[in-house]
């Protein structure tokens, strides 16, 4: 869900193409570090929503977001790739008949590292180990983001301890991509049980793919819940 | 098949679709006329999508149990199949919700809605782009949406409704340097009525206090105003907790109707005929005429609003408040007019004004508690002295409104708060902390 909101939308098409994305003007800049690779892939095992021609009819390729942490392509159908200059890779999607196709993501996926949580976890003083949680902003134009974290677990001194109480967490979608540390290997399917709901068009099933990801630092505020 | 001959249609199948050991067979037709814009300034173009379909809904109650089914129809025999389903429903199991029963035999329909026009939604759509951008946000999206529907409830009960509605909504979403606004104009036609200006003069206001506000945390020893962009968020949240199936969940409720629970300025109404009102509606979704009604009256808890089933779990009657949040959906309690009555207490000298909310996915992070990201500007002696915020205001519902020290007499319908109407609301200090 981290990926989808903060790197997925602001990298769909017309997003970027209305100048109101923070990553728009990035593509082709590095923006995390090599371990981040990221795509929006219908072909993997673990899309749950998956299928063969979007719905302009064009077969979906998949849509590399981040290469090794190179800011690399964005999410399009065939109006936002027209007016960015490039081919759609087949992600216009509509909710039913009385919509629009619009640049919708599908299975957004974190490519594998090493190790799982409880590796990731070693070495750190203090943090929190988030397990789920769910959305409650997100500004496509700034990057900044908060989260309510529904489950989660403190780290001390690399062990993984008691449960938190319901707490938020919230930061900036650049930096929080600068301060990835590490990308485990412990990766899960996961279906967006709620959908995207994105422009009023939804819900729209959509699913993830995740390994545990080390973040630097992130605020997180207790009293937001 | 429909237009025009939902109610004998409907009719028919009930009659020849019920089967002995049915204790109710209920038939909700929902014919709807859809024409969409999506105008995204960034791509230079908009999309514009027509259509229309017909969904039905069934509902069979059989040993005490309730059955429901539905579907896009567009025959007969698909219909009397949808009755089969819920009965099949039924007898799996179903839900416990009881028939539908004294309820009227008839009600009349509001007249038919105005026509939908595709150029017409195009130039609104346009416009109010251009006033936003005029107003200086930058606009991401706007969204466009024409829909007339007619609504058929027709039962073995007696029960032979018919409702038509147009509602026109735009909305536009834009993406400022401190978050996310939304901007909402509604009205029962698009070619009279339709009027941007309430929507822009809050854009305008947001605007100011966004290039004004620097982050600034308010003084929390002062009063709040909460201005109606603000203040509805809270009374939407009420709202909520005076749904009937939120008070079946909530025992403390129901203990307390008829118990002074808020200070005297309040009283909430729930009128379907409410003057500012877009989408009037003389019966609900099954066949029971939507009255007005006191929800609080002068801070006493008066009641709740409710379908027959969350009626029956209340031991209350039911109030015409059954809802069909969407065609495919069994109805449930909603309001239809949610508003607050003004009164025009004086704001404090000395107090935090909040004008502007930025949006967020949910306003409501826990039940009962509203979590909003807000900014306005604190006010001494009467004048706006510097912008606040934007920060995070967490108001549990029944504690914030437990503050209230006044009501302005600036009513507003707010369409970005599920068209929920209020004036400012003036909270003492300790709503900061309740």
């Amino acid at each position: 869900l981290l990926f989808h909101e903060i790197c997925g939308h602001p990298l769909e098409g017309d997003i970027v193409a209305s100048g109101t994305s923070y990553l728009g003007s990035r593509i082709g800049s590095r923006v995390a570090p090599a371990c981040l690779t990221l795509r929006d892939d219908v072909d993997s095992p673990r899309c749950v929503a998956g299928y063969e021609l979007d719905d302009e009819g064009a077969p979906p390729a998949t849509a590399r977001l981040i290469e090794a942490g190179v800011l690399t392509e964005p999410i399009l159908d065939a109006a936002s790739a027209a007016a960015l200059g490039r081919n759609s890779n087949g992600h216009g999607r509509r909710i039913d008949y009385l919509h629009g196709a619009i640049p919708r993501q599908a299975h957004t996926a974190v490519a594998p590292g090493a190790g799982d949580a409880a590796a990731l976890a070693a070495g750190i003083r203090y943090g929190l180990l988030v397990q789920r949680m769910r959305l409650r902003h997100m500004s496509t134009a700034t990057g900044e983001f908060g989260f309510y974290v529904t489950e989660g677990r403190i780290v001390r001194h690399g062990e993984i301890g008691a449960p938190v109480r319901e707490c938020a967490i919230r930061g900036s979608g650049l930096a929080t991509l600068e301060r990835i540390e590490a990308v485990g290997a412990d990766t899960c399917g996961f279906f967006g049980g709620g959908g995207c709901n994105k422009v009023d068009q939804g819900p729209l099933f959509v699913s993830f793919e995740q390994p545990s990801v080390r973040i630097g630092s992130l605020r997180v505020d207790p009293g937001l819940r | 098949v429909i237009a025009g001959a939902g109610i004998e249609l409907a009719e028919r199948v009930v009659r020849a679709a019920a089967r002995p050991g049915d204790q109710g067979v209920e038939l909700f037709l929902r014919h709807i006329e859809e024409a969409h814009v999506d105008l995204v300034p960034g791509l230079r173009g908009a999309a514009t999508v027509a259509g229309s379909g017909l969904t039905v809904a069934a509902r069979v109650w059989r040993h005490g149990r309730c059955g429901f089914a539905a579907h896009p129809a567009g025959r007969e025999e698909e219909i009397a199949a949808l009755v089969s389903e819920a009965r099949a429903a039924a007898m799996a199991g179903g839900t416990e919700a009881p028939v539908p029963v004294d309820v009227s035999a008839a009600a009349a329909g509001l007249p038919r809605g105005a026509e939908l026009s595709e150029d017409l939604a195009h130039q609104r759509a346009e416009e109010l782009r251009a006033g936003l951008v005029e107003a200086g946000l930058p606009v991401q999206v706007v969204l466009l949406r024409q829909r007339r529907w007619c609504d058929t409830v027709v039962s073995l009960a007696g029960v032979r409704t018919e409702e038509r509605h147009t509602l026109v909504t735009g909305s536009a979403r834009c993406e400022t340097e401190r978050g996310i606004t939304l901007h909402v104009v509604e009205s029962a036609d698009i070619r009279n009525g339709w009027d941007p200006g309430r929507a822009l003069r809050h854009a305008a206001e947001a605007r100011a206090v966004i290039a004004a506000a620097s982050g600034r945390e308010p003084d929390r020893r002062l009063p709040l105003v909460l201005r109606p962009m603000v203040a509805s968020h809270l009374v939407a949240g009420l709202g909520w907790m005076l749904r009937g199936t939120t008070a079946a969940a909530t025992p403390g409720l129901p203990r307390a109707v008829g118990r002074r629970l808020f200070p005297a300025c309040l009283t909430l109404v729930d009128d379907p005929a409410h003057a500012a009102a877009t989408l009037p509606r003389g019966v609900d979704g099954e066949g029971r005429p939507a009255l007005r009604l006191e929800l609080v009256g002068e801070g006493v808890l008066r009641g709740f609003l409710h379908s027959t089933a969350s009626a029956a779990a209340l031991h209350d009657r039911p109030n015409g408040r059954a809802l069909r949040a969407a065609a495919e959906t069994p109805p449930a309690p909603a309001p239809v007019g949610l508003h607050v009555c003004p009164r025009g207490d004086r704001a404090p000298d000395d107090h935090v004004e909040l004008t502007t909310r930025l949006e967020t996915l949910s306003t409501m992070s826990r039940p009962g508690v509203m979590n909003l990201t807000v900014c306005g500007w604190e006010v001494r002696d009467g004048r706006r002295a510097q912008a606040v915020g934007p920060f995070d205001l967490h108001l549990p519902v029944l504690a914030a409104l437990r503050a209230l020290r006044g009501v302005g007499n600036d009513l507003e319908l707010v369409f970005e708060a599920e068209r929920t109407g209020t004036p400012s609301l003036h909270l003492g200090p300790e709503a900061w902390t309740s």
